[in-house]
C-alpha cells in the first residue's frame, strides 16, 4: 500500500472521528445503556457546576428577588406553586426564551397559569444579574 | 516573504522520529478538539462567545491534524501551538478575575482536566518535533519530480 493511501485513509479516519463529534454525532451510542433518564438530573447539576460563579449569582438573583415564593426550582430548593414548575416548563428552552418569560410573561402564558400575576420590575435588574439569572435557570433544568 | 510563505505551505517530510513525536502532538490536539467538541454540543453551545470558539476551536484542530498529514508540517506546528496556547490560556483566564468575555468557570472537573492535559501534551510535543524536524522545516521544499518525456513526443 502506498503512502498517498496511507495517508489519505488517515484523513479519512480523523475527518470521520473529529468530523463526527464536531456535527454532533454520538459515536459512543448504540453500544450500550438504554437508560439515559438516569442521568438527567445530574447533567442539570453539572451544567450548573460549570457555570460556576455566573450560576452563584443566577441562584442569587433567583433567590433575592423572590422567585422561589411562587415557582419550584429543585436546585435552588423553592417549593412555590402560584407559578409554574421551573423544573418542568424550562427544560428544552433558549436563553432568548427564559429572558422573555422573566422580562415578558405575557407573551406566553403557561397552561393552568392565570396570566398577570407574575410581578414585574425584573427588567430593572442589572444586565449581569439577570444575565446570570437566565443562563442559571437554562442550566438548572437543562437535565431535567 | 514569499519565501516564508513557501517554508509554511511546501511539502516536506522530517525525519521519521520528528514526525512520530508531531504524530502524537496531532492526537493531542485531536483530543483537546474531541473534548471541545463534546463539551459544546453538551450544554456550552447556549454560552454567548464561548461556545461558538469552541466549535472554532475543534474545527481549526481538525484542519491543523490533516495539514500534517498532508505533507504540511511547519503549517501544523504554527496552527497547533497557536490553537493549544490559546486554549490553555483561556482555559486558566476563565478561572481567574472577571473571567473570560463574561464566562467563568470554577475548579477543574474531569473534562476540564482531560482538556487541560491535552492541550498542554501537545504543546510539548509540538515544541520537541519542530526541534527534531527542524532541518526539515526551515530548508526549501524538494521540487517536484520532473516529468518524464510522453513515449508519442520521442517517436
Amino acid at each position: 500500500m502506498s503512502p498517498t493511501w496511507i495517508r489519505w485513509m488517515l484523513a479519512a479516519l480523523v475527518v470521520v472521528l473529529l468530523g463526527g463529534t464536531i456535527v454532533g454525532v454520538d459515536l459512543g451510542a448504540g453500544g450500550g445503556s438504554d437508560e439515559p433518564a438516569a442521568t438527567t438530573a445530574a447533567d442539570g447539576g453539572q451544567a450548573v457546576r460549570r457555570l460556576g460563579a455566573v450560576a452563584d449569582t443566577g441562584r442569587s438573583s433567583f433567590q433575592d428577588t423572590g422567585c422561589g415564593g411562587c415557582h419550584r426550582l429543585a436546585d435552588a430548593g423553592t417549593a412555590g406553586t402560584i407559578g409554574p414548575d421551573l423544573d418542568e416548563v424550562l427544560p428544552g428552552s433558549t436563553l432568548a426564551d427564559i429572558r422573555e418569560d422573566i422580562l415578558d410573561p405575557e407573551a406566553a402564558s403557561t397552561p393552568g397559569y392565570p396570566s398577570g400575576r407574575m410581578p414585574d420590575g425584573y427588567d430593572r435588574l442589572p444586565a449581569d444579574q439577570l444575565d446570570a439569572l437566565v443562563r442559571y435557570l437554562q442550566a438548572a433544568t437543562s437535565g431535567r | 516573504m514569499s519565501r516564508i510563505l513557501g517554508l509554511l505551505v511546501g511539502p516536506r517530510d522530517p525525519r521519521p522520529a520528528a514526525l512520530a513525536v508531531l504524530a502524537v502532538a496531532a492526537v493531542a490536539v485531536g483530543v483537546g478538539a474531541y473534548e471541545h467538541a463534546r463539551l459544546y454540543h453538551d450544554g456550552y453551545s447556549s454560552i454567548r462567545w464561548i461556545g461558538p470558539l469552541f466549535l472554532v476551536n475543534a474545527i481549526a484542530s481538525l484542519v491543523v491534524i490533516l495539514l500534517l498529514i498532508g505533507r504540511r508540517p511547519a503549517l501544523f506546528v504554527v496552527g497547533s501551538l497557536a490553537i493549544s496556547v490559546g486554549s490553555i490560556v483561556a482555559l486558566v483566564l476563565t478561572r481567574t478575575g472577571d473571567g473570560l468575555l463574561g464566562f467563568r468557570e470554577s475548579g477543574y472537573d474531569a473534562a476540564a482536566g482531560l482538556t487541560l492535559g491535552a492541550e498542554i501534551a501537545a504543546v510539548l510535543l509540538t515544541v520537541a518535533g519542530a526541534v527534531l524536524g527542524r532541518d526539515a522545516l526551515r530548508t526549501d521544499p524538494p521540487p517536484p519530480p520532473v516529468e518524464a518525456p510522453r513515449p508519442e513526443v520521442l517517436a
